[in-house]
């Protein structure tokens, strides 16, 4: 029972290559979903575009940095206010975005002269904030706009300003991907290198690939203080522009969504020598396991174990009481890429549910090695997913609990299914001991809701009140 | 032993795929960089044998392996019973088979890239 051609896609053949069900004995190397390839005509996808990659998932967490996106003014708008990722700077990052409002004259007579009054009038209108990131889109990218050559005229004409500019328009790549790969490797080739930090431990890390969603990465800083350790680059939640300019002076680098940011983290390695060392953050043994990594890197396992100590006696008999509530449940991860791995066996193990089938926008092949290889036999494994083979799946499974984003969400809602958002995280933070207790919190809350049936009552036809 | 070897060898294999990230770098060089460096260092430590670290890289090895080796100790009581040439013939093994389904036999085209 490799891959399955659903009911729904008898007319788009092509799918069936890319939902694959597990069965016993099989391994990976027998059966992989086809994953990072352009969406087959006639599905419809859930995917986002190249700029949403580069500004919602990664510029946008940087938290001292005016965001300029150099486009329609919708561009800016979508990618500004539905990915949770809070600061300790009062959430400048959330607050303000930027865009040059694009018109029709614009793209007729060129829009790099609107763009640099933009960026002036941005500086003017933020005096404290010296540094930005320039998006291209797909309409400024089409009339071929110099934004780096404009980027540089205002840097010589300010003298006191940096400005990071990302080639990210919509239509580049098949999804958002190729926009987080854009910003890594840019960021890379321009910046790092180019600021050095204060040094105040002899232990150094960069958090790679964490975005503070709710507060995820207040959490990691958290452990990373109590065992003396710095931070000096959080790419990117929370994340100072000028600290990540200083990637290079950390002696480990510490992975957590490799999907969106172990590019970065492989070039480091490979220009600098610094480790990669990809950790799970979700789930009690996970984090345990990748704090003691680290303890153990660094010579301080010490530092570690009493961590790791005081984190399970504080959140361990709070999570044994979901778990009892939530044992056997069964559910849905249809969210990006990585979480589909990075949570089924912290699912599976440690609260005792049973994931039915996993779903990624924009996951690659090495995605689905995890997910397949962590995941249960029986559970479907679907890469692109379309709404059409989510009705059909969510009947075919039946979920107790969904965990998507608020696209697909929509749709679990209407079903009334119990439904959490797996990218914004409902009520976080959800990584680490303490975050993993919210999660299970969320599952219960959510599982255990009496409104999903009460929205299935029909008031025309019953009385609710009686 | 010898009846037991490869119930031993598919027991270690499925609990580490299932387990670690090392095995999953997006490229065959880092693949089989890590998987020979990280079973290299757990038989060491699980044989008892010292181990130098040259570089961060090899330090990184060391980190990741001293976790599965406690891992591996804790959930299969057997591995304490071998003798040092039994551990080694296994974990010999389990990474011939690492190597082969995530490497050699891999369905993954991205492996192959020249570039991240």
């Amino acid at each position: 029972m490799p891959f399955e051609l659903l009911k729904c896609d008898q007319v788009i053949r092509e799918r069936m290559r890319h939902c694959y069900v597990k069965a016993p004995n099989e391994d990976i190397h027998k059966y992989l979903p086809v994953a990072n390839v352009a969406t087959i005509p006639g599905s419809l996808s859930e995917r986002g575009c190249s700029y949403c990659g580069a500004k919602l998932v990664i510029g946008g967490a940087i938290k001292d940095c005016i965001q300029m996106i150099h486009g329609p003014v919708g561009c800016a708008y979508n990618t500004w206010h539905t990915k949770r990722y809070i600061s300790d700077n009062d959430d400048f990052e959330l607050k303000h975005v930027c865009s040059t409002d694009m018109k029709e004259s614009h793209i007729v007579f060129g829009g790099m002269p609107r763009l640099k009054k933009s960026i002036i009038e941005a500086f003017k209108e933020y005096p404290n904030i010296k540094r930005m990131i320039v998006y291209i889109t797909c309409g400024s990218a089409l009339i071929g706009d110099d934004i780096e050559a404009v980027a540089k005229e205002v840097e010589e004409e300010l003298d006191d300003v940096d400005i990071f500019c990302v080639s990210c328009p919509g239509f580049a790549g098949v999804s958002q991907s190729l926009g987080h790969h854009e910003f890594n490797m840019e960021w890379m080739k321009h910046k790092v290198g180019t600021y050095e930090p204060e040094i105040w431990s002899e232990y150094t890390v960069n958090i790679i690939g964490e975005y503070n969603i709710q507060g995820d990465g207040f959490l990691m800083e958290d452990y990373m203080k109590r065992m003396g350790i710095q931070v000096i680059g959080h790419f990117t939640g929370n994340g100072s522009y000028d600290l990540l300019r200083a990637m290079h002076r950390a002696k480990l680098n510490v992975v957590i969504c490799s999907r969106s940011a172990g590019y970065i983290a492989n070039e480091l390695k490979k220009r600098y020598g610094i480790p990669r060392l990809d950790i799970d953050s979700w789930g009690f043994n996970y984090i345990a396991e990748g704090i003691r990594k680290i303890g153990i890197f660094f010579g301080i396992e010490d530092r570690a174990e009493k961590l790791i100590q005081e984190e399970m006696e504080k959140w361990k008999p709070k999570l044994d009481w979901y778990r009892e509530r939530l044992k056997g449940k069964k559910i849905c991860i249809w969210t990006g890429g990585p979480r589909l791995w990075h949570w089924v066996k912290a699912f599976e193990d440690e609260l005792g549910m049973k994931v039915v089938a996993m779903s990624c926008k924009f996951g690659h092949p090495d995605d689905f090695e995890k997910a397949i290889s962590r995941g249960s036999t029986g559970t479907i494994y679907i890469d692109d997913g379309n709404e059409l083979e989510f009705f059909e799946i969510i009947e075919r499974v039946k979920p107790d609990l969904i965990y998507t984003g608020p696209r697909v969400g929509d749709l679990v809602k209407k079903l009334h299914i119990s439904y959490l958002d797996g990218h914004g995280e409902h009520n976080g933070p959800y990584m680490g001991f303490e975050g993993f207790v919210n999660m299970a919190r969320d599952m219960y809350n959510a599982i255990y809701s009496k409104l999903w049936k009460l929205a299935k009552i029909d008031i025309r036809k019953e009385d609710i009140y009686e | 032993m010898n009846e037991n070897k490869s119930k031993y060898i598919d027991e270690l294999y499925s609990y580490i795929q299932a387990r670690y990230l090392w095995q999953f770098f997006p490229r065959e060089w880092d693949r089989e960089a890590n998987i020979n460096g990280i079973i290299s260092d757990i038989i060491n430590i699980l044989t008892d044998n010292p181990i130098n670290f040259n570089d961060p890289i090899e330090k990184y090895f060391y980190a990741e392996a001293k976790v599965v080796a406690e891992e591996l100790k804790e959930k299969f009581k057997w591995i304490n019973e071998l003798e040092k040439q039994e551990i080694i013939d296994i974990l010999n093994k389990v990474k011939e088979k690492l190597i082969e389904v995530l490497i050699e036999e891999s369905q993954n085209p991205e492996l192959k890239k020249k570039s991240y």
